[in-house]
């Protein structure tokens, strides 16, 4: 029990100094320009803003969008969750897991644009992964079932996930007519709404709203450190 | 018999009070039985039920349990991802297996069969179990149980996360057969699963042998209740439990247990009560048996005994040796058997003797006389039988008084008492009379026994203040010379004692005969008392002629008896019996009357005739014959000087006073007088000078014997003289028996008067006599 509770303390510690470090990584991701064109939606539902939206748009007039040549990023895991939760990212990315924790992790992912195992590893230890089919990978722990995670393989590199605020800022795009389109884990049946296309000069900043319905958050909780989780383990009995 | 009723009645009392009581015992046991295993055959029913609650309960966690590893498992996942179907169904089939699940599968997350164990959960199927499958969809997973074609199952429901649900894990225990023994092995009631709808019950799975026999559950509520159903099969108590339903159907366990069942194990309890209920009744009924008799015995032998003392039995008692009721009982009887005994023998003591003089009695004398008779005969010796009277014995009453004649009977009896042997008896008959028995050689040493009580006379009797002297008449009988029965021998010594009486000496032995002659002459005296009415009583006159003139004007009336049967009897016979049987006071009256009516008859016929006619010694002691023959005289006109009235010497001579007063009285109403068969009585001349009479009749016999060629020439002499005496003091003479012409010119020569005999006539009926006077003497 104390070995437990001390460890309950620690992940607490790290979490904190997680969310500094994702903070960064958003600064860096999007240099604000005066001439660029800018698109911002506000996704809410049920008129609460909605976290961990993406969305992503692509010019109506077939253009390519400048893409980075080794596109990377980082699916971390912290607190025994997959940080951030809904990682979008360009086709052909190279993405890294590190691991924040103090324990193993081993990622895994069935879906159909990205069938992969990373064996049980530690810290820096596990090889990157390259996504090249557009497609939703679902990652998930074998370790830790609870542990959920998403990797949205896009076919372009304009695209924004929602934070707490339910606003994803897709900047610096050049001006034009964007088609936009919206994703969630949790889209009721996975339907996503209409695409939108919107124009936007150099220098504005196009404004979009979504509302969209979601199926309820399963909390699904860490199993086996929780009283919670125990109880939850005797209504299962007791039914 | 009252004997064997009082003690069948006990026994059966006692029987049948211990019979109720066995029989409410077995009864309320059996039912205390029956209710007690109905209450436990409920609880184990109720407990049956939550077990199969529980274990099922227990079930669905094992599989839920085994469902979760097998779900958690990451190559199953994978294998479920990647849609490796071999994979994931060896992993179904091998997880299955672990927990002996009848089935495994995995869905889609539409519900449709990705892959499965078993052959009826074809790949793409929708599973059947809608409302589980929403259940789990709903809330993430789901137990419970549901119906597959007529299959019920226990089913658990889990997604299958890789990490999000990709799948439906599924497992399952059958709810089968199997599952219904196992169940019913733990609760020992019978488990048969069934559906339960509208439509009715259908069992599903059963421990039962036959499916048919499973029970409906009754009417599902939250309540559990345990019913009591009868069937064909005996009385059943179930209970169900529903375990799902959907809609308007159901799926309930149910459980059943047959009472028979349950009430087996108490069979040999109740045998064993009924055996021993069976024996006690046997035992009380021997008991109760030995008790009547305990009881009836000492009343039989009570009864036994009363019989006995009825039957005159004093000499056992009864032997009841007991503490109780019986006991005292037994005494008091024995007490009163020995009362009894002493009362009887006081009474039968007074019975047989005589109270005066403690002597024996008639009655024992008879019994003795016969016990002796019998000992006589066995032993060939001879019996002697002494009727005693005291002579006069009533003048001893009469003048000295009773206490006096108390003692003379008393005295005597107590000198006969020593006078005797011991084993002679001495007798009081009653009145005077004693009698004795004793044994004797022979005939002639019979009279030793008179003897031997002429020695109790040797003294006078001391009588106190004074002494007397009395003497007794005996009469000696003689067994078996004389008779062989009581009767014959006390009548025969009775007549002897009369004999010895008659004769004035102290005892005579009987002669054979007497008593015939004492019968007959009884039979004689009863028929005498008729004879008077009968016309069986004549007179006969026979003519006293006058020897001086031949005369034939004097007549003896004598009585004649014709006998209807035996013919003629002679006056000298029926004459003593009369007047020995007080008869003859009306016989003299008779005659008179009749001699008297023809006297004036003939008298009217102008026959002027002197009748003579015989009267009784004893009619000289009624005193009232004068008036009557003055009477009779007056009635029929005879003159008194023509009636003469004989009287025999003996009885004039007899004295007395009083005689002598009654001869004075018929002498005063003017009849003649005569005395009869002079010469035979011991007659005194002075008392022939007192007497009144007018004339002498020579009795026959001296006529008889005056006979032409005589050798004793007295007798002329005597007759003489009394013709002489007669004439010398007045009187007529009368000579009777004439009968020869002889005797009557003897006795005309010597002066006699009249003469009476066959000589002149025979005694003639009244109209002979007539017709014979009347024909001058001639017949």
């Amino acid at each position: 029990m104390t070995d437990r509770e001390n460890c309950r303390e620690r992940s607490r510690i790290r979490l904190g100094a997680l969310g500094g470090a994702m903070l960064l990584i958003a600064a860096t991701a999007g240099p604000v320009t005066a001439t660029a064109a800018n698109i911002e939606a506000h996704v809410r539902s049920d008129g609460s803003p909605v976290l961990n939206a993406v969305v992503h748009a692509t010019r109506t007039d077939g253009a390519s969008l400048p893409r980075p040549a080794q596109p990377e990023a980082v699916m971390d895991q912290v607190g025994r969750e997959f940080a951030p939760h809904v990682l979008p990212v360009l086709a052909g990315t190279s993405v890294r897991f590190p691991n924040s924790d103090d324990t193993r992790h081993q990622v895994y992912s069935f879906s159909e644009a990205k069938t992969f195992e990373l064996e049980l590893y530690h810290g820096e230890t596990a090889r990157p992964v390259t996504f090249g089919q557009r497609g939703v990978v679902i990652l998930g722990c074998n370790i830790h079932d609870w542990m959920l995670g998403y990797i949205l393989v896009l076919d372009t590199p304009a695209f924004a996930r929602t934070g707490n605020n339910g606003t994803g800022r897709i900047a610096d795009l050049p001006g034009g007519e964007y088609r936009v389109e919206l994703w969630h884990p949790r889209l009721v049946d996975g339907a996503s709404p209409e695409p939108r296309t919107i124009s936007v000069d150099d220098g504005a900043t196009a404004t979009l709203r979504f509302d969209i319905d979601l199926s309820p958050p399963r909390d699904r909780g860490q199993r086996g450190f929780g009283g919670q989780d125990d109880e939850s383990l005797d209504e299962a009995f007791s039914r | 018999m009252i004997r064997t009723h009082f003690q069948r009645k006990l026994a059966l009392f006692f029987t049948a009070l211990v019979a109720i009581v066995q029989l409410a015992a077995v009864i309320a046991v059996f039912e205390a039985t029956d209710r007690n295993v109905a209450r436990q055959v409920e609880e184990e029913l109720a407990t049956g039920s939550r077990v199969v609650a529980r274990l099922l309960e227990l079930r669905e966690r094992q599989l839920l349990q085994s469902v979760r590893v097998l779900t958690d498992d990451f190559g199953f996942k994978r294998a479920v991802a990647t849609g490796d179907h071999p994979t994931v169904r060896s992993a179904l089939g091998n997880h299955a297996a672990r927990i002996d699940a009848d089935m495994a599968a995995v869905l889609d997350r539409d519900g449709s069969v990705r892959a499965g164990t078993r052959a009826d959960l074809d790949q793409g199927d929708s599973f059947p179990i809608d409302a589980l499958l929403e259940r789990a969809i709903q809330a993430e997973e789901a137990v419970g149980f549901g119906l597959i074609g007529e299959r019920a199952w226990q089913l658990v429901i889990v997604p299958v996360r890789a990490p999000v649900p990709v799948a439906w894990a599924v497992l399952g225990f059958a709810v089968d057969d199997a599952l219904a023994g196992e169940l019913a092995g733990l609760t020992q009631a019978g488990i048969s699963f069934a559906r339960a709808g509208e439509a009715g019950t259908r069992v599903l799975a059963t421990s039962l042998d036959d499916p048919t026999l499973a029970l409906p559950p009754g009417r599902s509520g939250r309540r559990q209740t345990v019913r009591t159903i009868d069937t064909d099969t005996g009385r059943q108590l179930v209970t169900s439990r529903q375990l799902a339903a959907t809609g308007n159907s159901q799926l309930v366990a149910i459980l059943q247990t047959p009472l028979a069942a349950a009430l087996a194990p108490y069979a040999p309890l109740k045998r064993q009560l009924l055996l021993l209920a069976g024996l006690a009744l046997i035992v009380t009924v021997i008991g109760a048996v030995w008790l009547a008799r305990t009881v009836s015995r000492p009343v039989r032998q009570l009864g036994d005994a009363a019989e006995r003392i009825a039957a005159g039995d004093y000499a056992h008692p009864v032997a009841i040796d007991r503490r109780d009721e019986f006991g005292a009982l037994a005494t008091a009887f024995n007490r009163m058997q020995e009362a009894v005994r002493e009362r009887e023998d006081r009474i039968v003591h007074q019975a047989y003797h005589d109270e005066l003089t403690g002597l024996p009695n008639r009655s024992l004398m008879r019994d003795r006389l016969q016990l002796e008779i019998d000992r006589a005969l066995r032993n060939g010796h001879c019996v002697a039988v002494v009727v005693l009277d005291l002579n006069r014995f009533k003048e001893i009453n009469d003048s000295l008084g009773h206490e006096i004649g108390d003692a003379v009977l008393t005295t005597i009896g107590q000198r006969l008492r020593t006078a005797l042997r011991a084993s002679d008896t001495i007798a009081r008959l009653g009145g005077d009379e004693f009698g004795a028995i004793g044994a004797c050689a022979d005939i002639d040493d019979a009279m030793s026994l008179a003897r031997r009580i002429e020695h109790a006379w040797e003294n006078p009797l001391d009588l106190g203040p004074t002494t007397l002297r009395i003497e007794k008449s005996m009469g000696v009988a003689v067994y078996p010379a004389h008779g062989d029965t009581v009767e014959t021998l006390l009548r025969r010594a009775d007549i002897a004692m009369y004999a010895a009486k008659g004769r004035g000496v102290p005892a005579v032995l009987y002669e054979n005969g007497w008593d015939e002659r004492h019968q007959y002459q009884l039979t004689l005296v009863a028929d005498l008392r008729e004879a008077i009415d009968g016309n069986q009583l004549t007179l006969e006159y026979q003519p006293q002629v006058g020897l001086r003139d031949g005369g034939m004007d004097h007549v003896e009336a004598l009585l004649r008896w014709r006998h209807p049967r035996l013919g003629r009897i002679s006056p000298a016979e029926f004459i003593p019996l009369a007047e020995n049987a007080g008869f003859i006071r009306s016989l003299t009256r008779w005659v008179l009357g009749e001699v008297m009516r023809q006297g004036g008859q003939w008298r009217a016929e102008g026959m002027d005739l002197h009748v003579s006619v015989n009267i009784s010694a004893l009619d000289l002691i009624d005193d009232s014959l004068p008036d009557f023959v003055a009477t009779t005289l007056e009635q029929h006109g005879v003159p008194p000087d023509h009636l003469t009235l004989e009287v025999t010497e003996s009885a004039v001579m007899q004295d007395t006073a009083f005689a002598l007063r009654v001869l004075k009285g018929l002498k005063a109403t003017g009849v003649r007088l005569s005395i009869d068969d002079f010469g035979t009585g011991q007659s005194s001349l002075a008392q022939l000078r007192r007497l009144p009479v007018d004339e002498l009749k020579i009795d026959k016999s001296f006529i008889l014997d005056l006979q032409e060629i005589s050798t004793d020439m007295s007798i002329e002499a005597i007759v003489r003289s009394a013709i002489d005496l007669g004439h010398n003091m007045g009187l007529a003479v009368v000579a009777e028996g004439v009968e020869t012409a002889f005797s009557r010119e003897w006795l005309i020569r010597s002066d006699c008067d009249l003469a009476q005999g066959f000589l002149f006539s025979r005694p003639l009926a009244a109209d002979d006599f007539a017709a014979w006077v009347r024909n001058g003497g001639k017949p």
